[in-house]
């Protein structure tokens, strides 16, 4: 196994761990209120101590873990379900099909990733759905025109060709011969962006524009924190440092994926 | 390269028009109802009567194409709207808001330029040696690390403990180093691997073997030869920067209360303020494109390939 795979793996499981398992393994209730505890330093009990409202830090980070993990699995599944159906739609059927989407498409890619995101949350509204179709609607082009090009490309095999010949509808083709062979590459995709997507998500929660109060999510604990950025700048730093944490090892498995995938780069060392 | 300009203009209209129908749609589709949320902000009790006259006045009973000509025909002679909160005209408020986060931008990205390129180069040439481990780390961390952590932390190390650099506002020079690197951050991350990679490419090919074989002293084979082929690509990734960068300063501009149009488009978004957030969408969006279409026109003056017609 490669020491990248290794060091995200290290780092990523005892996430994975906390954000399936945090209602049983957290220590506090990472939503309950109590201000005569606010702001303890950290102690047996609370070992990171609490925030403003009294709440256990540990608590709200390990649970933390289970909103940004899950957010970006919803976003993920949002993109693989709309990029597959308009990709194969648009290079198996092709025609007007395909320009039309193919349009739609290069508008989309038109706009700063921020700035649409911001745009379809600020039509749409906030909170955590809105926050999920606005990111996935700023990737889906990219990932559509994966998915076309790669039916394009399979499109003349011989094995699609045979299963034309044998009078398989359309929608079996494409279910039974591309899906499963196109699948593999926007996973690949999409574990490069998994970091990127994270730090999105954080961020729009961090501007008030995504998860919103009293979920213990990550961005917006720091946002929570930066009142009493000069008195308890502990506050602010676990969160972040949660981000930081989660996005490195997103990227890393990202980066050791493509260089098992792609000889050409790992022979040039990038 | 005339025509490769003509060529490039042109796409850009069906492109501009595809936006514009994109955020047309994505406005009307949106679950507040423009009238309920204008009534709202103007204070007034939203009677069956009042919302009645409203959508009349804001022309929300025509049919949907006809709407579309209407906003697209008022867009194109600056008139967007006013904004819901302070009655002005939403493309002045923007534009009062704008410049400065332009200056925010194009600080940020000069700093990625004259940061980023120096350390690739250097990781490249040192491939492997500590100079490439140092900054091959630091390129990792930089796109891993969250602007508005990175902002906070700055702010405590460098205004707290270290008191030399304030922690928010606008001003002079010193205003501005905190959030300039806040926000380049990222992008030196990704142009420093772009840049190792992209010498890296260039470092094998063959005229650079050739002119090794012609006995040419290595600081001339990279001058002459490495680094005009290597820093072409480099060159097309600065619009993508661009973006990011615009895009960013708006989680910028809240960390370090810097007054520019993403702070005020958050601001916006709380308020439901629909013609701001539209106006905001469409200037950057268009700034977005013309940087775009500049360092296209850039690119095919020093790559004869693309402006010829290769390569597209």
């Amino acid at each position: 196994m490669n020491k990248k795979m290794l060091v995200a793996l290290l780092i990523l499981l005892p996430l994975m761990a906390c954000a399936l398992l945090s209602p049983w393994l957290v220590p506090h209730d990472p939503e309950a209120v109590d201000l005569a505890k606010k702001f303890l330093p950290p102690d047996a009990s609370h070992l990171l101590g609490t925030d403003h409202l009294g709440r256990d830090v540990l608590s709200r980070l390990m649970a933390g873990a289970r909103y940004s993990l899950s957010t970006v699995l919803y976003i993920i599944g949002c993109i693989m379900a709309a990029s597959l159906a308009l990709g194969s739609m648009a290079g198996y059927l092709g025609g007007r099909v395909d320009s039309a989407v193919m349009r739609v498409c290069d508008a989309m890619m038109t706009f700063p990733t921020i700035v649409l995101a911001l745009f379809l949350i600020g039509i749409l509204g906030t909170g955590l759905t809105n926050l999920v179709i606005a990111i996935a609607i700023t990737h889906v082009a990219w990932y559509t025109r994966l998915v076309r090009s790669h039916v394009l490309s399979l499109k003349s095999r011989g094995h699609i060709l045979a299963a034309q010949a044998m009078g398989l509808s359309r929608t079996r083709i494409v279910v039974r011969h591309f899906l499963p062979a196109i699948l593999v590459q926007v996973l690949v995709l999409a574990t490069l962006d998994v970091g990127h997507m994270l730090l999105h998500v954080a961020g729009l929660s961090f501007l008030g524009l995504g998860i919103q109060p009293p979920t213990p999510e990550w961005g917006l604990m720091i946002s929570e924190a930066r009142n009493y950025i000069r008195s308890q700048p502990m506050l602010m730093f676990y969160p972040g440092l949660m981000i930081f944490m989660a996005t490195a090892a997103c990227n890393l498995m990202g980066d050791a994926l493509r260089d098992r995938l792609d000889p050409a780069l790992r022979a040039a060392g990038a | 390269m005339i025509r490769f300009l003509c060529r490039r203009l042109l796409i850009l209209f069906p492109l501009l028009l595809g936006i514009s129908v994109f955020v047309f749609a994505v406005l009307r589709h949106g679950k507040t109802d423009p009238a309920m949320a204008y009534l709202r902000l103007s204070g007034l009790p939203p009677t069956e009567n009042l919302l009645a006259t409203t959508r009349e006045s804001l022309g929300l009973n025509q049919p949907l194409w006809k709407q579309y000509l209407d906003w697209l025909a008022s867009a194109l002679q600056g008139d967007l709207g006013l904004s819901y909160v302070t009655g002005n005209p939403a493309l002045n408020e923007i534009l009062y808001y704008l410049p400065a986060t332009i200056e925010l931008t194009m600080w940020a990205m000069a700093a990625t330029i004259v940061i980023s390129i120096p350390l690739g180069i250097a990781a490249a040439l040192y491939k492997d040696r500590w100079p490439d481990h140092l900054t091959r780390i630091f390129a990792f961390s930089a796109v891993s690390m969250p602007s508005f952590w990175l902002g906070f932390l700055l702010v405590l190390l460098f205004s707290r403990h270290l008191d030399i650099l304030p922690a928010m506002g606008r001003g002079g020079p010193e205003f501005l180093i905190l959030p300039v690197f806040t926000l380049s951050f990222m992008s030196m991350g990704i142009n420093i691997r772009l840049v190792r990679a992209s010498m890296l490419e260039h470092m094998h090919s063959r005229s650079v073997t050739y002119a090794r074989s012609r006995g040419l002293k290595t600081w001339r084979i990279i001058g002459q030869h490495v680094l005009r082929n290597a820093l072409i690509p480099v060159l097309t990734s600065m619009s993508m920067h661009f973006g990011e960068l615009l895009g960013g300063a708006v989680i910028v501009e809240n960390i370090f209360n810097w007054p520019g149009v993403g702070r005020y488009v958050v601001s916006a978004i709380y308020n439901h303020d629909y013609p701001v957030i539209q106006t905001f969408t469409l200037a950057t969006t268009l700034i977005f494109v013309l940087v775009n279409l500049l360092t296209d026109v850039l690119y095919a003056r020093i790559d004869p390939r693309i402006r010829l017609g290769e390569g597209r």
